[in-house]
């Protein structure tokens, strides 16, 4: 129920970012759960790197 | 998540190993642990809470059973286990915790820290092991929520208490928001290392609007932290005044003047929102304060269509459709005919221009009928305004009344004799200073916030255009852009998660205090207001949170821990130990019929005092499993016993 109406707030978002902040905010649960404890930050970044990539052609394939 | 069973070894007073099997059958939800006190029931809670999450316990030296620790050798390592089976999202788990200690003399020390393991038991038979089973607990069920799910009833009032950080933090944690927040403050951080690696790279003018935005964002950061340190001094002042005047209503001396001030706020909260109402409409009402305009207006053109009339000008004094006509047969009124372009033709012609066609007239009698209707509307418009306006003048003026009553109470309190009483009154009115202080700074900083905000746009925008010119930097401004851009949005989806939750569990605490509390008539309402407050509304519509019994406030509790649950989401059982200690006669009744439907799985440690008549016939059609927690005084040793109960539905 929580994670919908968290979901539902993300689609509300610009496309272009909706993938990226889903995907940040799971590192970040993840990472205060412990499952993975080490180097949020890192993680994040190479998200954005992803991203940006993407929406400059720079990658084939979507993330 | 559901437990299935718990197995312990030499785990406090239970000597040997013990176990049970938690009941998980959907209609049979309940499983009762019953004892004298003393025999267990808090050591059996404590045992889960320590396994799955080495939480709930205190003096670890001391978890090994005494009596395992007396039969070893002096030197020998002794080591206390428990295990707790539960199923999650259709697989099952084998939780299990340890520690040994090493006998010296009569006490144990500990040889290494807990071990904890978490194994997943395939369909095949097979154990998997967890590599970070922290981690996948945490994951199954934080820690920071486990109290929610796990917990003491008799501590469980604390929530209804004025103070209401704990009800924040209960669900910001059940919510996960620290996730959200930390995943805005490290989008903000990376997007500001960004930033800094452009100025480095880029062009000066490019570097410029970068520091310019850079510093926006610091001063609008500045902003949000004053603004959060408000939100907290309020919040403080307003729990102390709320104590202050709470002692002053229990002091015998103050309490009609206290019950007169709290009356008296009341009415001003109730009046603050009719004048809320008035101000609304008398706003609407004012944008469309053209119309105001209009009587004089509509007067003055109908007084020109009049005179027109009179002189008889409207209608025209020649129709043009008839002077049409004599000019196309070429042939004049009085049957005389003329030629095309000849002296009379040239008259007619001219008298074109004095003519009025059908349409214009039909078009001034429509007009005047609609200045008639406008200056009608536009009347009633101002008529409306006028009554609204006295209206509020009204409120403000009992308002006025209102607050030269509280002015007079305050001046009475502060001028007691007894230098308590006048003291506490005297603190009550600094309090509420800062308070009214601090609200005043909290509306400046959100105008400078949004001030920023929108001077942050018009540096983005031009930034933009910069950017666009240096292609070398791409990919970093892109990068740049797409973090801004996700910190901002998280910083937005925070706050209305945050609200939308808020509000959810507020309906769905009203919801089960309707069915928990036997005095349903007499509650009509149950808030749960922005500063996290629990507030019960009685029949009067009056605040009646204060007035609450210890069994209605831990009802209360336990409805806003339940609601919080249902609204997460998270499956999990309601593990509580004492719950019904401060319930009895109907309160208890109405829990105990209930509180199975509330949750997917409900274990209880109660007393035999708590499991009367009254719990009994409440819980035993939904119990599946009842154990009963034998003491034995001459071993000091408990052991778990499986009670029939013969329930048979």
């Amino acid at each position: 129920m929580m994670r919908e109406r968290l979901m539902e707030l993300i689609r509300q978002l610009d496309p272009e970012i909706q993938e990226l902040v889903a995907e940040v905010i799971i590192l970040e649960r993840d990472h205060l759960d412990m499952l993975k404890p080490r180097g949020v930050k890192e993680k994040i970044r190479d998200a954005i790197d992803k991203y940006a990539k993407y929406g400059l052609g720079k990658d084939e394939e979507a993330p | 998540m559901k437990l299935e069973y718990i197995s312990l070894d030499d785990f406090r007073q239970f000597y040997g190993r013990q176990d049970s099997e938690f009941s998980i059958v959907d209609d049979l939800n309940v499983t009762v642990f019953h004892g004298v006190n003393g025999a267990g029931k808090t050591s059996l809670f404590s045992a889960i809470n320590w396994c799955l999450y080495g939480a709930g316990v205190e003096g670890i030296g001391e978890l090994v059973s005494r009596r395992a620790l007396v039969e070893a050798e002096e030197g020998d390592v002794v080591t206390t286990r428990v295990g707790v089976m539960f199923i999650h999202q259709g697989h099952r788990y084998v939780a299990k915790r340890s520690l040994s200690v090493r006998k010296s003399g009569k006490r144990g020390i500990p040889v290494g820290p807990p071990e904890f393991s978490l194994m997943q038991i395939k369909a095949s038979g097979d154990a998997e092991e967890r590599a970070n089973p922290v981690g996948y607990m945490n994951s199954i069920l934080p820690a920071n929520v486990r109290p929610y799910f796990f917990f003491d009833g008799e501590k469980m009032e604390d929530l209804t208490r004025a103070d209401n950080r704990e009800v924040e933090e209960a669900i910001r944690n059940v919510m996960r928001l620290p996730a959200i927040e930390r995943a805005e403050e490290h989008l903000n951080t990376i997007a500001t290392e960004y930033r800094r690696e452009i100025r480095r790279q880029g062009s000066p003018e490019l570097g410029k609007l970068t520091s310019e935005e850079d510093d926006l964002r610091a001063e609008k950061d500045k902003a949000v932290r004053r603004r959060d340190e408000l939100k907290e001094e309020i919040r403080l002042a307003r729990q102390r005044i709320s104590d202050l005047e709470a002692k002053l209503r229990a002091t015998e001396a103050t309490r009609s003047l206290q019950e007169k001030r709290d009356r008296i706020q009341d009415l001003l909260k109730q009046f603050e929102e009719q004048e809320r109402g008035k101000v609304e409409l008398i706003q609407l009402l004012a944008n469309r304060s053209y119309l105001n305009l209009l009587p004089e207006a509509a007067q003055r053109a109908l007084e020109v269509l009049d005179e027109k009339r009179e002189r008889g000008l409207i209608p025209g004094d020649i129709r043009k459709q008839l002077v049409e006509d004599l000019l196309e047969n070429l042939q004049c009124i009085c049957g005389r005919p003329f030629q095309l372009n000849d002296e009379a033709y040239q008259k007619l012609s001219s008298l074109l221009k004095r003519t009025t066609s059908s349409e214009l007239e039909s078009e001034v009698s429509r007009l005047g009928g609609n200045l008639h209707a406008l200056s009608a509307i536009a009347s009633n418009q101002m008529s409306t305004l006028v009554n609204l306006t006295r209206d509020r003048a009204g409120i403000n003026s009992r308002m006025d009344q209102l607050y030269k009553e509280l002015d007079d109470i305050e001046r009475q309190l502060k001028g007691a004799p007894e230098e308590e009483i006048a003291g506490l009154e005297r603190q009550r009115a600094k309090f509420q200073r800062a308070l009214e202080m601090a609200i005043a700074e909290q509306g400046s900083i959100e105008a400078k916030i949004s001030g920023i905000d929108l001077e942050i746009e018009r540096v983005r925008r031009k930034k933009q255009e910069a950017e666009a010119k240096e292609k070398k930097l791409v990919l970093l401004t892109r990068k740049e852009e797409l973090a801004q851009k996700a910190a901002d949005a998280v910083a937005r989806i925070k706050e209305e998660f945050f609200e939308q939750t808020r509000s959810e569990i507020e309906a769905a605490t009203k919801e089960v205090f309707g069915k928990l509390a036997w005095k349903q008539e007499h509650f009509q309402d149950v808030q749960l207001d922005q500063d996290f407050r629990l507030e019960i509304i009685d029949r009067w519509g009056m605040p009646a949170r204060k007035e609450l019994s210890a069994g209605e406030r831990q009802i209360l509790s336990l409805s806003f821990i339940t609601a919080m649950a249902r609204v997460s989401g998270e499956v999990a059982p309601l593990v509580m130990d004492t719950p019904f200690g401060r319930l009895s006669g109907n309160d208890l009744s109405a829990v105990a019929e209930n509180l199975p439907d509330l949750t997917s799985q409900l274990i209880l440690f109660v007393t035999d005092r708590e499991w009367d008549e009254a719990s009994r016939t409440g819980l035993e059609p939904r119990s599946g499993a009842q154990f009963e927690l034998q003491f034995d005084m001459k071993t000091g040793c408990t052991t778990i016993e499986e009670v029939s109960f013969g329930y048979e539905g």
